[in-house]
């Protein structure tokens, strides 16, 4: 008997611990320690890739007006010195996290290494869901690293990118891992090439929602890299490859009415009552990316001279809308600025579009000298922004012309796109259409940015420049 | 896998003890064998060895013996009769003694009780002259074996006892020792592994009895603890919040920063509010290593056991209790508000009269007070001058300090009861308690009820086995106020409740919850011309609009099987499932004001093709689209809990001459699950319990018009969620005590936990939390025998202790989620991968002096500890190019150095009369030693106004900036730099401007405590202190607005010359000195004061009906009557009036007011 009892008490001991690693080997609910093929294909859809973008890009951009900075004004500090073309415009702990582009893309890029890293691992689904997640993957990559190659280092060119430092590439997920050092901006531009270049194949060419990439994305991509490399043939390659796939151009004059009153500004208004569609609707966009943290460009001001692009009979000038001010009075007066419109504050996307790739098109064959072929994209774009009573399509033989009309057009047509910046960076110092950024202050003065002015490069956040990774001067 | 090891030799431990025992049989027959035949056979059969002298054996009888598988017993047995031989049996050798002359043998047992018939465990029986000897076990029993029969006298001792020598009986029956002092009943400390007497003990334990506690009133057992434990300490005497309840101080950044609370035996995860105090037999603090290692992991904040009443073995016996407690409502005179005349003058000088500013008001619906409305009016021409001041004459003879504890507050009462059983026999005790409690607040509707069942009981199977089962219930529910008297009181002192004509009033404020826009008199009354419901809030009918109810259960269900294996050694399985829920329900009527708000917000009007409003001609809204539903919401949580604990433990007490053995060797396996969920529902109605479905999606879509007035989008707010977790711990865990001549005592433990929080892999698995200390009890010493002393032992001991740092793992850990733009399912990484995490880590050093000397006329301890705190979690700053710019790294250190003092006296102690005093005094002494945390400041302010880790400072370090002084022109505030120069520079990062002040948690503190008993009275008073602790107060608001301004802006700066009286700057801000005021007012040295304070925390007057008086009754045992006030006086070292326990983030808070009860307890 007393045999009997005790070999139960110790039989009970032993089961208290006989499998204690399968008993403290759980998965706890409400999150999630990634192994399946499913689970890694969630991170994708992960809201620091929707929202990837910080507004400094814009607000560096001469296209954005503040019409509240004035001259040694630190009340907002960030806006000043973006607005100023300040070094380290980024300064307090909260500003690298949501604002400065250096922290937010390693954000992401973490969890594209995330995924590459442990797909080949990862259980659950066929060799071509792992093919398909891992070529989505290499892509974001290679978005977030255009980003900082194009933000970080000195634009691109030939001679200068053998020795000019890059950014460092990081592939690892281990923070106890050392760092990787700057390398050299063409390592950098061949690693974000080869990226999306490994990846294309392997990509579906269409998608659920333009939220994933798909290969018409890629090459939108592709293509904006390689004009920011200004490879113009390569990128009118890429582009070409992305239209194939998508070319839908939504005729404005379909959409919206414009009319002129006797006086004040005309009035541009929606057909269909609802204004405008959300971007995820929105059939020329390829590929979404949203501003992030900040209120996105919708409701900011525009510069004047911006403005003064948009001819009166231009559809697109339904997103500019004047600008109403109280200033204590009763009644709001129209103050002549004009502020930008989005759909609604937080979604408006950055992504490649196929307006932008006709536009890509356009520049690449007008820069190879064909400047009868880059027209036809040119006009065709035109003709669907334009109001068709005014529509006139332009004809031209100059190559300088064209290109003249195509950077005008790009303006308009990628107007707070997170584009202009690189567009500045790529053409200020060019001979044929070079110009000095300006951008006005409150009291109607203006600041300028020189070509070849070292703020062209933003200065890295202050906590990166450790492990041999060294700042910009 | 060193986990099964364990219990491997856990189970060859446990069938070598059976082997020992009995299990083996023999089978032996034959006729006239010799018994050294018989012997060789039973050797080789049972492989035992059996000695014996041959010599003697020799000429023994033969023995003709048929058995089959019979014990060894049995045999032995058969062959011994009549021969002049007895056996004995010691571990694996049967050893054969010849008998003398003398040598019958018997068996003794009995049970060692106190006066009072309550158990002493571990007291020592020896027989005198001789070397046999044992202890009493959990029970007060012992058995004492094969004792000769020549042998008669039994000394039985028991520290803190007479020790007595009695006759040897075969039923000694109960043994009464007599306490040589009364304080010196409890002397067992339960570790909540087991039970062990305080002379065997190296750790520094502390032990309160439930008799000490039972009559103080705090309805929550620990707060009952404040002033009875050196090192222990609570922060403004309450339980309240994460750092209030230390041990020793604060060891860890962002871990569990409380101790581990023990119940009969198992950490519990529910509320403290299930323990009934009454239940409350005694409660042990384990403080350092040595004492609290066997808690592993969850030890490092020290280890508070608690330990209920169980049965007695007598008659049953009722005791109800019956306490009433009363509190006057507090003075809010305290918040030194200034008047309402006062206040107006200050807002004369500081509303803008301009244009611009009336048109904002008007438009935007900023707060504004109802001095600032006629100031408006007036200016806009919409009242006169002349009713202007006669309006402003009105409202400054207005006070509502009157109306707000009249309407608002109701005098807080607490009332309990409790009735408890208690009996048994010797084959099973009960014991058996419900308690209610019905407790209100100040605030008016404040309510909480609570109920308490629980029964333990306790079954004696059969001699060597068992059972033990309690379970505790607990329910309660509580309704909260809308209305916060408080928070009334912070607007305006003419800010009447009722009107002239006694009417509810409306009031101005912050409409506050979801980011809503504010709301105005003129903002108000425009919507409700347009028709749409009135937004205006009535504190006195919000009151009944909002219904904030909650209820609470919690179970617990304890089992234990003890089984006694051998002698001195147990078996022990115990079984603990905890189970609670908590639900709360907040019901917004219709007409709730922050609903309306919300839903008039959400009206889209019909806009004309300018852009107006298109109106009735009545002038309410054409035909208005209401996109959130003109009803109620209701918002609910619930919470539940479950935790399991499994345990089974071999307990050894054993007594060898002048060799005392105890351990225990056990197995643990917990694991704890919660669960929440949340929901919010619009259009909700309570009585048909009908709610509307709304689209959350498309309101972001909508465009709230009429809240755009302030540019600011209202958010609709729902608390939808569901959470889980599940925490898993296996641990092992082993301690031993090793005690010679009761004089020197060794003890070790070791204790390996392992968790499923740190994923799986092995390498931050085996981390064992171990210990050794040592204790010599020189009292004992024969050199000691003519000194006054009865106790003198010095204690030293070393280990470590753990603390678990939750949600943060090695691995990368992702949360699912929904992507609000996509709409895809989602994974966020938010945790990355880092093969560095272990857990925090607490190396604690004690030692410890106990004395106790003239008749224990003086006793007393002292402990000096150092605790050694390291690997401590923190958010490190890494380089974003990771991906992360924060991580959680083991990288932080702190050190909590301190010692303890309690000394306690009998100053006077005859037949009537009993005097006696303790006092209690800790220090500790934080300091962070390493540290690298994200939240490094990057500019003195944020230093200055958040609470800094810094290398070299304490744990709660405050630093502040230097105040420079007002202008003499203007009054207005100026700082200073390091070297005493006037900081112009708002924005400077320069860190040396913020300076270190000193700590805000106190560095010392305890009790002194003074009892008397005359006859039958008997009156305790204690004082409570804490030192070496600063406050800052903020620099008082002068700006204008909707809230009650600071009493001490009528010291404020007025005139050239006042700059060398006050510091309080002028109201009027220059705005060249705007920022700096902003900024700096509430983080300038001139406002740290001492915050030292002695509190008589609680008087207690207790009498004791003399039954001897009230003959010829049998019912009634034991009558006492009780009364007793709480807070009736406090010093406080500053010179503001403040007292500390009345202050919180820079500003004064609602003060204690005295507490007053009656009690009356009756034993039948």
């Amino acid at each position: 008997m007393k045999t009997n009892i005790l070999s139960i008490l110790s039989g009970i001991c032993l089961l208290l611990l006989s499998s204690c690693e399968k008993y403290l080997d759980i998965k706890p609910k409400g999150y999630v320690i990634p192994q399946t093929v499913e689970e890694y294909e969630r991170i994708l859809n992960n809201a620091k890739m929707t929202k990837l973008l910080s507004d400094g890009i814009e607000q560096l951009a001469d296209d954005f007006y503040n019409p509240t900075l004035v001259k040694d004004n630190r009340i907002q500090e960030v806006d000043y010195r973006l607005y100023f073309w300040l070094p380290s415009p980024y300064t307090t702990p909260e500003d690298y996290t949501y604002n400065s582009y250096w922290n937010m893309m390693y954000a992401a890029i973490y969890q594209y290494n995330a995924i590459l890293n442990g797909i080949d691992q990862a259980t659950g689904a066929t060799e071509e869901r792992k093919k398909i997640a891992r070529a989505k993957a290499l892509v974001g990559r290679s978005i977030c690293y255009f980003y900082l190659a194009n933000l970080y280092t000195q634009q691109y060119n030939e001679t200068t990118a053998t020795s000019s430092p890059g950014i460092p590439l990081v592939t690892s997920n281990d923070i106890t891992q050392k760092l990787p050092n700057r390398g050299t901006v063409k390592e950098t531009f061949d690693f974000i090439l080869k990226g999306f270049e490994d990846a294309i194949s392997d990509l579906p060419t269409t998608s659920l929602s333009n939220f994933e990439i798909n290969r018409a994305g890629a090459y939108g991509w592709l293509a904006r890299t390689y004009l920011s490399m200004n490879k113009y043939k390569e990128a009118r390659l890429a582009a070409e490859e992305a239209l194939k796939i998508n070319s839908t151009l939504v005729d404005y004059n379909t959409q919206y009415t414009v009319f002129q009153p006797e006086e004040g500004p005309a009035i541009y208004t929606p057909k269909s009552g609802h204004i405008f569609i959300r971007p995820d609707e929105q059939p020329e966009n390829l590929n979404i990316v949203y501003y992030g943290y900040t209120r996105g460009m919708a409701f900011q001001y525009i510069a004047k001279e911006t403005e003064s692009l948009f001819d009166p009979k231009d559809l697109r000038r339904i997103n500019l809308v004047p600008s109403y001010i109280s200033n204590s009075e009763p009644y709001a007066k129209w103050d002549k600025k004009y502020m930008y419109m989005g759909y609604s504050s937080y979604e408006y996307s950055a992504g490649p579009s196929t307006p932008e790739m006709q536009l890509i098109k356009a520049e690449g064959l007008a820069r190879n000298g064909q400047v009868i072929e880059a027209l036809v994209p040119l006009n065709l774009l035109r003709k669907n922004r334009i109001a068709t009573d005014s529509y006139q399509p332009i004809v031209s033989t100059d190559k300088n012309t064209v290109l003249d009309i195509i950077y005008k057009e790009r303006r308009r047509e990628l107007l707070f796109k997170g584009i202009r910046w690189f567009d500045m960076r790529r053409l200020n110092s060019d001979p044929d259409f070079g110009f000095t950024a300006k951008h006005e202050l409150a009291d109607g003065t203006f600041i300028e940015l020189k070509p070849g002015n070292p703020r062209y490069v933003l200065s890295i956040p202050d906590p990166a420049i450790t492990d041999g990774i060294t700042q910009n001067p | 896998m060193k986990m099964q090891l364990v219990s491997l030799l856990l189970c060859i431990f446990l069938i070598q003890v059976v082997a020992n025992t009995s299990g083996q049989t023999v089978s032996i027959s034959g006729k006239n064998l010799k018994l050294t035949q018989i012997f060789e056979k039973l050797s080789e059969q049972s492989n035992f060895d059996i000695l014996y002298n041959s010599k003697d054996i020799q000429d023994a009888p033969t023995v003709t013996i048929d058995m089959k598988g019979a014990s060894l017993h049995q045999v032995l047995n058969y062959c011994l009769q009549g021969q002049p031989f007895h056996y004995q049996i010691k571990n694996r050798t049967i050893v054969i003694h010849t008998k003398k002359d003398d040598g019958l043998q018997q068996s003794i047992q009995g049970r060692v009780v106190d006066e009072k018939g309550k158990p002493l465990v571990g007291a020592g029986i020896l027989v005198v002259d001789s070397k046999y000897s044992t202890t009493t076990d959990q029970n007060g029993y012992f058995r004492l074996d094969n004792i000769p029969k020549n042998l008669s006298f039994l000394k039985v001792s028991y520290v803190g006892m007479h020790s007595i020598t009695v006759t040897i009986k075969k039923n000694m029956g109960d043994i009464i020792l007599s306490g040589d002092n009364a304080e010196l009943d409890e002397v067992l400390i339960h570790t909540g592994y087991q039970s062990i007497s305080k002379e065997r003990a190296t750790g520094a334990f502390d032990v309160v009895s439930g008799k000490k506690i039972e009559n103080k009133l705090q309805t929550n057992v620990l707060e009952r603890l404040e002033g009875m434990v050196p090192g222990l300490m609570m922060i403004n005497g309450r339980d309240k919040g994460d750092d209030a309840l230390t041990i020793r101080g604060v060891s860890t950044l962002f871990g569990t920063k409380r101790p581990l609370i023990v119940v009969d035996n198992f950490p519990i995860e529910g509320d403290i509010q299930s323990i009934n105090p009454n239940d409350v037999e005694s409660i042990t603090v384990l403080k350092d290593a040595a004492a609290s290692s066997i808690w592993g992991a969850r030890a490092a904040n020290g280890v508070i056991v608690i330990t209920t009443k169980k049965g007695k073995n007598s008659g049953t016996e009722f005791q109800y209790t019956n306490s009433f407690q009363f509190q006057p409502k507090p003075n809010i005179g305290y918040l030194n508000r200034l008047s309402s005349a006062d206040d107006i003058d200050i807002e004369s000088k500081l509303i803008p009269r301009t244009q611009a500013f009336e048109q904002r008001v008007r438009r935007q619906g900023t707060p504004i007070s109802q001095y600032a409305q006629l100031v408006l009016d007036s200016l806009t021409g919409r009242i006169t001058a002349q009713e202007f001041d006669q309006r402003v004459g009105l409202l400054r003879g207005l006070d509502n300090t009157q109306q707000i504890k009249d309407l608002l507050m109701q005098n807080p009462f607490v009332q309990t009861h409790s009735l408890s059983l208690n009996g048994g026999s010797d084959k099973i005790q009960y014991y058996g308690s419900y308690n209610y409690s019905d407790s209100r607040g100040f605030d008016k509707l404040d309510n909480q009820k609570n109920h308490t069942v629980f029964l333990k009981s306790s079954f004696q199977i059969s001699n060597r086995l068992q059972l033990g089962i309690n379970t505790n219930l607990n329910f309660g529910s509580d309704r909260t106020s809308p209305i916060s008297a408080l928070g009334i009181f912070r607007l305006k002192p003419y800010d009447m409740l009722l009107d002239a004509q006694g009417n509810p009033a409306a009031m101005n404020r912050q409409a506050g919850s979801s980011g809503q826009s504010d709301s105005n008199v003129y903002t108000i009354a425009e919507r409700r011309a347009w028709g749409l419901e009135d937004e205006a809030y009535y504190p006195l009918l919000e009151m009944h609009r909002t219904e904030i109810n909650g209820t609470r259960a919690a179970q617990r269900l304890q089992a234990e099987l003890n089984y006694k294996l051998f002698d001195g050694i147990n078996f022990n399985l115990s079984y603990q499932l905890e189970k609670g829920n908590a639900y709360t329900k907040n019901y917004a009527h219709r007409n709730q004001a922050n609903l309306v708000k919300l839903i008039n917000d959400y009206v889209t009007p019909v806009l004309a093709p300018d852009g107006s409003i298109t109106t009735n001609p009545d002038g309410t809204l054409k035909s208005p689209k209401y996109n959130l539903p003109q009803a109620g919401r209701l918002d609910e949580s619930r919470s539940d809990f479950t935790g399991h604990v499994i345990r089974g433990t071999m307990q050894l007490n054993k007594t060898f001459g002048n060799h005392e053995i105890a351990g225990i060797l056990g197995l643990e396996n917990q694991k704890v699950m919660t669960s929440q969920n949340a929901i919010s529902k619009y259009g909700y109605d309570d009585n048909t319990l009908q709610f509307v479905q709304i689209d959350h999606e498309n309101l972001n879509y909508v465009t709230p018009v009429l809240s755009n007035i302030s540019g600011i989008k209202p958010s609709v707010p729902v608390s939808d969620k569901f959470g889980y977790t599940e925490d898993r711990f296996v641990s092992a865990f082993a301690n031993a005590s090793y005690t010679y001549k009761g004089k020197y005592v060794y003890s070790g433990s070791i204790r390996l936990d392992q968790t499923n929080m740190f994923g799986t892999d092995p390498k931050y698995f085996y981390r064992p939390m171990w210990s050794s200390g040592l204790s010599w009890n020189i009292g004992k010493e024969d050199f000691m025998i003519d000194l006054p002393f009865n106790r003198l032992a010095l204690r030293a001991t070393y280990g470590t202790n753990g603390n678990i740092p939750k949600n943060s793992g090695p691995f990368m850990i992702a949360q699912a989620d929904v992507n609000y733009w996509s709409k895809l399912p989602s994974l966020n990484i938010y945790n990355p991968e880092n093969n560095a995490l272990r857990w925090e880590k607490t190396a604690i050093t004690n030692f410890g002096l106990d004395f106790a000397l003239f008749a224990h006329r003086i006793s007393g301890k002292v402990d000096y500890y150092l605790r050694r705190s390291h690997d401590l979690l923190g958010d490190e700053e890494i380089n974003p190019t990771y991906g992360f710019s924060t991580a959680s790294i083991n990288t932080a250190s702190m050190n909590n150095d301190g010692f303890e003092i309690e000394l306690s006296t009998q100053n006077i102690r005859n037949k009537n009369f009993i005097w006696t005093t303790t006092f209690m005094f800790a220090n500790n002494r934080n300091k962070i030693t390493k540290v690298a945390l994200a939240s490094a400041y990057t500019n003195p302010r944020s230093m200055a106004s958040g609470i800094p880790y810094v290398i070299g400072k304490p744990y709660g370090a405050m630093y502040s900036i230097r105040y420079g002084g007002l202008t003499a022109d203007k009054g207005q505030l100026q700082i200073l730099d390091e070297k005493g120069n006037l900081e112009p520079d708002r924005l400077t990062s320069n860190m040396e401007m913020a300076y270190y002040s000193g700590n805000r948690r106190p560095v010392s503190n305890g009790a002194f405590t003074n009892n008397f008993q005359y006859k039958n009275f008997e009156l305790n008073a204690m004082f409570v202190f804490y030192l070496g602790h600063i406050m800052r107060q903020n620099m008082p608001s002068p700006y204008y607005g909707i809230d009650s301004k600071d009493g001490r802006l009528a010291d404020a700066w007025k005139k050239p010359g006042d700059e060398n009286h006050t510091h309080i700057p002028n109201v009027v801000i220059d705005n060249a000195h705007w920022y700096r005021y902003t900024y700096y007012r509430n983080m300038l040295d001139v406002n740290v004061f001492k915050a030292d304070y002695l509190k008589l925390r609680e008087v207690i007057l207790t009498y004791n009906f003399p039954m001897e008086n009230w003959k010829g009754q049998n019912y009634i045992k034991a009558l006492q009557f009780n009364a007793q006030a709480r807070n009736l006086w406090t010093w406080s070292s500053n010179k503001e009036g403040i007292d500390p326990e009345a202050f919180q983030n820079g500003a004064r808070t609602l003060p204690l007011s005295p507490t007053f009860a009656f009690g009356i307890n009756v034993k039948f």
